[in-house]
């Protein structure tokens, strides 16, 4: 199964890739919004984990593209800051399926994605 | 070059605006050139520094992502010997000089305020083997403010608590910033006695400060260790009074009602209005009579709060004083009054209703005005 992160800090995202993959997942990196659309554009995932400040188009825009999209299906989890309940809770009217609050663990998130992937496989 | 400033020179009628007019000549000649080879000098060794980083950076991402990655497997408090050679590796490595070692640490940082479990554990290790915490700590006694600033929230975000003593000589720091970062860092890092500072700190908590502090007693982070507020309310620093009222009404601290009535009397207008504030928000009817007893003594701005929080409190004894205040010939007492006695429960809406029948036209219009939903 392919997932594709979208995360700025290259530290992090090479830490959840490692995790993932050691899942049996696929695993693609983009560092930034625009290469994020580009990549989601181009390609079809099962499902997208994305940071919400990110260069050039922030994650809400990825996760409303994403949403509004024929790829409406994939579903996306959003990794945010503490303390930015608000943008949580647009992420969730922008159709986002899962969030995590920075600092998290790794395992949390491999775990998030098993039952997201398991729930839209069933649907 | 040297033809044309001789004609000049034979030409000039004053030669002494001819010569400092060379000489201011040269001298820009020589400010431009040393400015341009400064240019030159500083964007080579930055881009040199940002390469050398971007390198170092490179080499301790695959470093770092793999120790974090054996560490989801294992038992942090033990780390296998995989890990430990690893951090071997790093000790022997790659710590040889300063910049290795800030970058290291930064990375380190980076990544702990990402992560928390297991990986989060190992990272600790990993900063504490290297010693990097010393570096912080070290940092806390030298340099700018803003060095031991960045140190101060290192060492939080790494759980160093054996900086607290070393934090805590920063309490009363001339620089504010850096008296806060050290109160939020005795926070974090004391979270069983998280305000213990209050005892010590001699300058004063600005409002800033305050709003910092109360939001990490946030449920989010600390709750269950909050203190009984009470206990600093005796304190010399009129802000830590302000600050502790306002957290004894936040956390409805009804313990402490006797030393805040004692405290109406207190000398300073902000501990006093911040106090009648506290009463009201506690809703304890035992403070209704101190606070109506203080009213004729209280300025302006205090006789609006104790009508707020008489207001607040709602017993028969403040609704009936405030039905009386409703007369006040100061407009803007009579109203505060009115607006409590919406506040204050039935009694008081049903006489605001009541009297509106038969007040005069000034009266009606302040009522009127109290009731407006739309202006509550």
């Amino acid at each position: 199964m392919k997932i594709l992160i979208v995360e700025d800090d290259v530290l992090m995202a090479k830490t959840l890739e490692f995790r993932l993959k050691k899942d049996g997942f696929q695993v693609f990196h983009a560092a930034d919004g625009r290469e994020a659309l580009k990549l989601i554009t181009e390609n079809e995932y099962d499902l997208v984990v994305s940071d919400i400040m990110l260069p050039f188009n922030s994650g809400l825009e990825i996760l409303n593209y994403l949403k509004t999209s024929k790829r409406a299906n994939t579903p996306i989890i959003m990794l945010s800051s503490f303390g930015a309940e608000n943008i949580i809770l647009e992420a969730f009217n922008l159709g986002a399926d899962d969030y995590l609050t920075k600092p998290f663990s790794p395992i949390e998130l491999s775990l998030r994605v098993k039952r997201l992937l398991k729930k839209f496989s069933n649907n | 070059m040297i033809e044309f400033l001789k004609n000049l020179y034979a030409n000039s009628g004053d030669q002494e605006l001819f010569l400092f007019t060379v000489v201011l000549i040269i001298l820009f000649l020589f400010i431009a050139i040393t400015l341009f080879f400064s240019i030159f000098y500083f964007r080579i060794r930055a881009d040199y520094l940002a390469k050398k980083t971007e390198k170092q950076k490179k080499k301790y991402e695959l470093l770092l992502t793999t120790i974090a990655f054996e560490a989801e497997d294992e038992n942090p408090n033990e780390p296998s010997d995989k890990i430990a050679r690893m951090i071997n590796h790093f000790q022997k490595n790659y710590l040889s000089n300063d910049f290795n070692r800030k970058i290291l640490a930064e990375q380190i940082i980076g990544l702990k305020l990402s992560f928390t479990g297991k990986v989060g554990l190992v990272l600790k290790q990993l900063y504490v083997a290297c010693k990097l915490d010393q570096d912080d700590i070290k940092r806390l006694y030298k340099g700018n403010w803003h060095t031991k600033a960045l140190s101060i929230r290192n060492l939080v975000a790494m759980e160093i608590r054996e900086a607290v003593p070393h934090i805590r000589k920063l309490l009363n720091h001339p620089i504010e910033v850096l008296r806060l970062e050290s109160q939020v860092a005795m926070l974090r890092l004391e979270p069983e006695r998280p305000f213990e500072f209050l005892s010590v700190i001699e300058t004063p908590i600005s409002e800033w400060q305050q709003l910092s502090l109360s939001f990490y007693l946030d449920p989010e982070h600390n709750s269950e260790n909050v203190p009984q507020f009470e206990r600093w309310l005796h304190s010399n620093n009129e802000s830590v009074i302000i600050f502790c009222a306002k957290m004894i009404g936040l956390y409805k601290q009804s313990k402490a009602i006797p030393t805040l009535i004692n405290l109406l009397k207190h000398p300073s207008e902000e501990v006093r209005l911040q106090v009648i504030k506290c009463l009201g928000l506690l809703e304890n009817d035992d403070a209704c009579q101190h606070l109506i007893a203080k009213y004729s003594s209280e300025n302006h701005k205090s006789k609006i709060q104790i009508l707020n929080s008489l207001g607040r409190i709602g017993s028969d004894e403040a609704v009936d004083f405030l039905s009386w205040e409703i007369s006040n010939k100061t407009q803007p007492l009579a109203l505060a009054a009115a607006k409590a006695l919406n506040i204050s429960g039935f009694k008081g809406y049903e006489y605001l209703h009541e009297t509106l029948k038969t007040a005069d036209d000034e009266l009606s219009l302040i009522i009127n005005h109290a009731l407006d939903e739309r202006l509550a």
